[in-house]
């Protein structure tokens, strides 16, 4: 498979967060005007340096059909190459892919991928299609609902331990305490009978298994390694792998839904990186729900399949564990700025390459694999699945 | 005494695409599209074949009988379903290898198991609609 990210001629040299907060009633080209300050702050890039932009539509700018546009606008940007990704959850993961081809292709050279969203203050968001003509008319509980509808068809197939998923929601809970850009409810500690006292939204769901939605936005930037040479920026972390897959199962009219389009993601993506699951040091994985994050380790292949509850609780997922899994607590104990969350976990994977994670810092962040996840169809499991793979550079 | 209006249960959103399915519902038929070469069958309704990518689909009548695929009880209502919590939701495979979402009446969430037998039967939304759903097949 070809992959030219393997020639490590891009490089991440910067990241930044805002504080996340619930109904912040701030605008969300405000959240996303003070993750540029920051990393432009942070790096010492210039903003007459950006010469691309790559965002996603938010929960609270949907239906502006010139976002991205105005974004730059707001922000001050005159840019060559500009990109407004609709995968989701995925777009920041995606992005990633897409800025270093356009730096790979010669169509820019210092890419500011910024996302915010402010969906606990104001939702503009309106998906027709399927979802208004047959998924709201069933009285369906939004996701919670699907992610009920998931979890009883892994308990017919395979084993689910809840204890398992109790155990990752303390790990990623304990990583929230620790990090001050958490929402504040979410900074307190929590334990596995926390988690199964918790009560049930859809079975066999539980409240403490899923997000909370949240204001908040975070930024990036994405140079060619050339240029972060030149400018001797302080950290480089290569994108090394990418793979996405949408719309997984579609033409199969009655899938499993215990598979994803992960099955074929993750391995594609260790393939072209020259890797396999114990080469990863760390996971970032997107956590809408908890079970998302265990599905996700079978299958990209952390585990076999139905084994994710025995992984789980066998497997140290600490800072300081063997595969240490959503160090900073994860969109599920931060809290979830819409969909600019599928950005949070690959915002805390650079902090700990580059070894600014404080107390819950993990040992040699050498390699990190972050993910992506988009949208729910009817009757299948999600629809964009995106793995990307880390390495760190200096 | 004030109470807070009722928000209404949401109604389908047809199109063009869909108006025989409607169509259908409104007579107590379930419609599916079927791949005229193949047989296979597609649900939601679409614009397409998605076996072929044509535009060749044909409209056939299920049987309404299916299998729970798997469910789920709704404990915190979805919009428009305000105090009628608790619910059941069921994925569906009907004999004609299509799998569909709806509630499942006339089943409590003890009684019912992934696997289990049932049937079509309707569920009025509004003066204007109609919509699918299933209950226990005994």
């Amino acid at each position: 498979m070809k992959n030219p990210l393997s020639a490590r001629d891009v490089a991440i040299i910067g990241y930044a967060e805002t504080r996340i907060v619930r109904r912040s009633n701030r605008s969300t080209y405000d959240f996303a005007a003070e993750a540029m300050a920051k990393v432009l702050a942070s790096t010492g890039v210039g903003i007459d340096e950006i010469d691309g932009l790559a965002t996603l539509i938010p929960d609270s700018e949907a239906g502006n059909n010139f976002w991205s546009n105005y974004l730059g606008d707001h922000l001050g940007l005159t840019t060559r190459w500009t990109q407004s990704s609709d995968l989701g959850g995925a777009s920041m993961a995606a992005n990633v892919a897409r800025a270093a081809a356009a730096i790979q292709s010669g169509q820019c050279e210092m890419v500011l991928s910024v996302a915010a969203s402010t969906p606990s203050t104001i939702r503009t968001d309106n998906q027709r299609s399927y979802r208004s003509e047959f998924r709201n008319p069933t009285g369906i509980q939004g996701p919670p609902g699907a992610f009920g509808l998931l979890m009883h068809r892994y308990m017919h197939q395979y084993q689910l331990d809840f204890k398992a998923l109790g155990k990752l929601a303390v790990a990623q809970r304990n990583g929230a305490v620790i990090n001050e850009n958490a929402v504040d409810s979410l900074r307190k500690p929590m334990t596995i009978d926390d988690y199964l006292a918790s009560r049930i939204v859809s079975t066999p769901l539980r409240l403490l298994d899923s997000v909370m939605p949240a204001d908040g936005g975070n930024a990036i930037l994405i140079t060619s390694t050339e240029r972060a040479r030149k400018m001797q920026a302080r950290h480089a972390v290569h994108p090394i792998a990418y793979e996405e897959v949408t719309n997984f199962n579609v033409r199969n009219p009655m899938p499993d839904i215990t598979e994803s389009g992960f099955t074929l993601a993750g391995p594609r993506a260790l393939a072209k990186a020259g890797m396999s699951p114990a080469d990863i040091r760390m996971f970032h994985p997107y956590d809408d729900f908890l079970v998302a994050v265990m599905l996700q380790l079978e299958h990209i292949g952390f585990c076999g399949r139905g084994e994710g509850s025995s992984y789980l609780l066998s497997t140290d997922i600490s800072p300081t564990g063997k595969l240490p899994i959503n160090t900073g607590g994860g969109q599920i104990s931060c809290g979830q700025p819409g969909l600019a969350g599928g950005q949070l976990n690959l915002v805390e994977a650079l902090r700990q390459m580059f070894g600014e994670a404080g107390e819950r810092q993990v040992p040699k962040p050498d390699t990190a694999m972050v993910t992506g996840i988009g949208v729910i169809p009817y009757v299948r499991n999600w629809g964009t699945s995106a793995v990307l793979i880390l390495e760190k550079s200096w | 005494m004030s109470e807070k209006p009722k928000r209404p249960r949401p109604a389908p959103t047809p199109t063009n695409i869909s108006q025989q399915f409607w169509e259908g519902v409104n007579k107590h038929r379930l419609l599916l599209q079927r791949d005229p070469a193949t047989g296979k069958c597609q649900f939601y309704p679409r614009a397409v074949n998605i076996y072929s990518g044509k535009q060749d689909t044909e409209w056939i009548e299920a049987t309404g009988k299916g299998v729970v695929y798997s469910f789920t009880e709704t404990l915190v209502p979805a919009r428009g379903f305000e105090g009628k919590e608790p619910y059941l939701i069921a994925t569906v495979e009907l004999e004609e290898g299509v799998r569909l979402m709806s509630l499942l009446h006339n089943c409590s969430a003890a009684d019912v198991m992934i696997g289990m037998r049932v049937r079509l039967c309707w569920d009025k939304i509004n003066d204007d609609f109609e919509y699918f759903a299933f209950e226990p097949d005994k």
